[in-house]
């Protein structure tokens, strides 16, 4: 118990100390100052396609690649790379927040942004353009975009549905991430924006509704082309590479690429850690964030580890009774097949199969996607502890089983798994610990689990620390009191077995 | 003209390449209580487990009331019901109470409500002198104990034939008496028995026939006082020369 406070303490210290490294660093001032540093972007995003051209080169350019720019952002900060290439927007974004952060003024690229949609869905594109051709004529476009970006307009022009629309011809689904300010993010537990804003506008053009699904920029792509999603819009810049897998609309918006860098001059604004606390949790609601995927972690948990206990049961009855019987020889070799993939590859390969091929063309929802991801997971893993539980119990309890007339199967269910689960118990609780925390992986498919919802605070706050620690702290809590609990089932189950009267 | 329970013709029972029984036939009548001694390794234990089908046979057959119980599609749990065993390491269930480990098969096989089980392992219980250890779990018990558990388990059931195998070797030699009193009172009461044990003197006492095992078979056999009195084979004298 001392320990575990000690491990708290040090993560809270680890939380008001912040991280101050000084690693070597590299002025940036202008983009010929790009050769040799390192740079920062989002992983997939064009940023990343032009900073890639430097990388390798004499100078040893370096370029590191993030889940989110929100990410990137925070190691400028740290000093852990040089400068960040971001859409102009989001940088605008994320450095109105930071004080010690500026954007060069020389911008990096210009961009054509542009929705995609699948290759064999000519149909739609057509539509798509054709809407987007009516929605310039008429400036409601403008008018959008105006809503989000200049000071003068900010917020003046919101977008709204014409009014007695009906939405007969069906449903658009739209794959987005929401860490673009202010092209799409999370506001109010919302996601919303310019591209949000571009694409309801598109679909009541159509009289289609919308469903708008959160993922990782670099899976929209495939998820348009496997039909998971109709449209992917998320500040998506046409280009050639790009193309080869997926078409696009025409383009939407002109913006720049632009480069953010730490701004010398300027000392970081030190808001104390309250402060910190109060911008992270409590405004505009974002504990809501960890409430929400701490529902799904828990759900998908619990789920799982339940069908896995079947699952693992089931195989380890089968493999066992191959091993003393010879049979059955086909259910065996299934079994074994099964054990075999799924303890061989990695849990997000599974998941990302599961949800991408498996699913590809059924619309299901995410969070018994992952429930089944991850009771077939574990399902692999229980099976071999509890044959080794089973394993472990005499033959002579089968034999005095059998020997009274009990059939294989009603000496297994009351003699030997009751022995066996025992065994086990502590072992299967192990496996739940690690399932719960390994759901964690969950929002590579989008799905809002306790991590991702630290994630959108973090891409909303620009702050690493505080929502991290706090997710950590909530897994760590959830683990212990588990901890708690199985131990004291444990302690029940031998209890019984000692006592003497 | 006293019936005949088991029968046993030409069994044959080799693991690979290891043939341990050969041809061996015998027959059990109604209440007869049979011993079974011999060196270790000649194959007692392996015959007796073919009684219930704990071995399957590799040739020969077995009939039990005149049903062979070797043939395929025979319901085997039925002839396990009707044929009891005790094992020479109890085999109790240690997450059960001992009155449930009396009960858990009539109950499970729905031979008897729940509340008749109870009643009845009260009273096997009372018969063998643990009435007290009914919410008890085996792990409180003597090795003794644990076997009259184990016989009174055997008996809830009604077994028509019980199979003892080697029931006090595993017991120290203070408890052995325990058991085969009890052993005893069930032979008195016409309860068919086998029983493979290394109690010599016990096997002279209770048996009606002994059968002396050596080297894949039944090598002699006759009244207690035909096979330790006067022992036909140099095999036999020299294995009592050993034991008695």
């Amino acid at each position: 118990m001392k320990k575990k406070v000690m491990v708290l303490a040090c993560m809270l210290s680890a939380l008001f100390i912040g991280c101050g490294s000084t690693t070597q660093t590299k002025t940036i001032s202008s983009i010929d100052d790009l050769e040799g540093a390192k740079i920062g972007v989002q992983l997939g995003t064009i940023g990343d396609i032009y900073a890639s051209d430097y990388e390798g080169d004499d100078a040893g350019t370096k370029v590191e690649r993030y889940n989110k720019n929100a990410d990137a952002v925070q190691a400028l900060k740290q000093g852990k790379i040089d400068c960040v290439i971001a859409d102009e927007q989001p940088a605008i974004a994320c450095v109105e927040n930071e004080g010690a952060l500026i954007i060069l003024n020389e911008p990096f690229t210009l961009e054509e942004y542009a929705i995609c949609i699948a290759k064999d869905n000519d149909e739609l594109l057509n539509q798509v353009n054709g809407a987007i051709d009516e929605l310039v004529e008429e400036g409601v476009l403008d008018s959008i975009i105006s809503n989000y970006i200049g000071d003068d307009t900010k917020g003046k022009f919101p977008y709204e549905s014409p009014e007695g629309l009906t939405y007969e011809n069906g449903e658009i689904v739209v794959a987005t991430n929401a860490t673009f300010k202010p092209y799409e993010y999370y506001e109010n537990g919302e996601i919303v924006g310019i591209d949000m804003d571009i694409i309801r506008a598109i679909g009541d053009k159509l009289n289609m509704s919308i469903k708008i699904e959160d993922m990782e920029f670099d899976a929209i792509i495939n998820a348009v082309s496997s039909h998971k999603a109709d449209v992917g819009i998320a500040g998506m810049t046409k280009t050639e590479e790009r193309e080869k897998s997926i078409n696009f609309s025409k383009s939407y918006i002109t913006s720049k690429q632009v480069i953010i860098v730490r701004d010398s001059s300027v000392a970081e604004n030190n808001r104390t850690f309250i402060e910190k606390l109060h911008t992270n949790f409590i405004s505009q609601d974002r504990y809501s964030y960890l409430l929400n995927g701490l529902k799904n972690t828990l759900i998908i948990a619990l789920c799982a580890v339940i069908i896995g206990v079947m699952i693992g049961y089931f195989v380890a009855i089968v493999r066992v009774s191959y091993d003393k019987t010879g049979a059955p020889v086909i259910l065996n070799a299934i079994c074994k097949l099964y054990l075999t993939i799924i303890r061989g590859t990695p849990m997000m390969v599974q998941l990302l199969i599961i949800y991408y091929v498996v699913f590809k063309s059924v619309n299901v929802s995410k969070v018994l996607v992952a429930i089944i991801a991850f009771a077939i997971n574990s399902g692999a893993y229980v099976a071999e502890v509890m044959r080794g539980g089973i394993m472990s119990i005499d033959a002579g309890q089968m034999e005095a089983g059998r020997s009274l007339g009990l059939s294989h199967r009603q000496t297994m269910n009351s003699i030997i798994l009751p022995q066996a689960i025992k065994n086990v118990l502590p072992a299967l609780a192990n496996e739940f610990i690690m399932l719960i925390k390994e759901t964690s992986i969950c929002g590579y498919i989008g799905l809002t689990d306790l991590t991702r919802g630290g994630d959108i605070i973090r891409s909303q706050t620009y702050e690493a620390f505080i929502p991290l620690v706090a997710v950590a702290l909530i897994y760590l809590i959830i683990v212990e009191v588990l901890t708690v609990l199985v131990g004291k089932w444990e302690k029940s189950l031998r209890k019984t077995e000692r006592k003497a009267d | 003209m006293s019936e005949v329970l088991i029968k046993v013709e030409n069994l044959t029972k080799s693991f690979g390449d290891n043939v341990v029984l050969k041809d061996v036939n015998m027959q059990i009548e109604k209440g007869e209580v049979i011993a079974i001694i011999g060196p270790s390794g000649c194959g007692k234990s392996t015959f007796i487990r073919t009684l219930n089908q704990l071995e399957k046979v590799s040739g020969g057959t077995i009939y039990l009331d005149g049903e062979d119980i070797t043939a395929k599609g025979v319901d085997i749990n039925d002839v396990r019901r009707r044929v009891g065993m005790v094992f020479q390491h109890f085999n109790l269930f240690p997450h059960l109470t001992i009155q449930k480990n009396l009960t858990l098969a009539p109950v499970k096989l729905a031979l008897m409500t729940e509340e008749k089980a109870n009643e009845k392992a009260a009273e096997l219980l009372e018969r063998v002198g643990l009435a007290d250890k009914a919410n008890a779990y085996p792990d409180s018990l003597s090795g003794g104990q644990k076997q009259r558990i184990a016989i009174a388990r055997t008996l809830a059931m009604n077994p028509e034939v019980i199979l003892f195998d080697e029931p006090t070797s595993a017991l120290d030699p203070e408890m052995v008496g325990e058991v085969l009193n009890l052993m005893k009172e069930l032979a008195d009461d016409g309860m068919t028995m086998v029983i493979v044990t290394h109690e010599m003197g016990f096997a002279r006492e209770v048996a009606d026939r002994v059968l002396f095992f050596d080297e894949q078979g039944i090598k002699e056999e006759g009244t207690p006082e035909e096979v330790f009195g006067s022992p036909k084979s140099q095999r036999l004298k020299d294995f009592l020369s050993k034991v008695l």
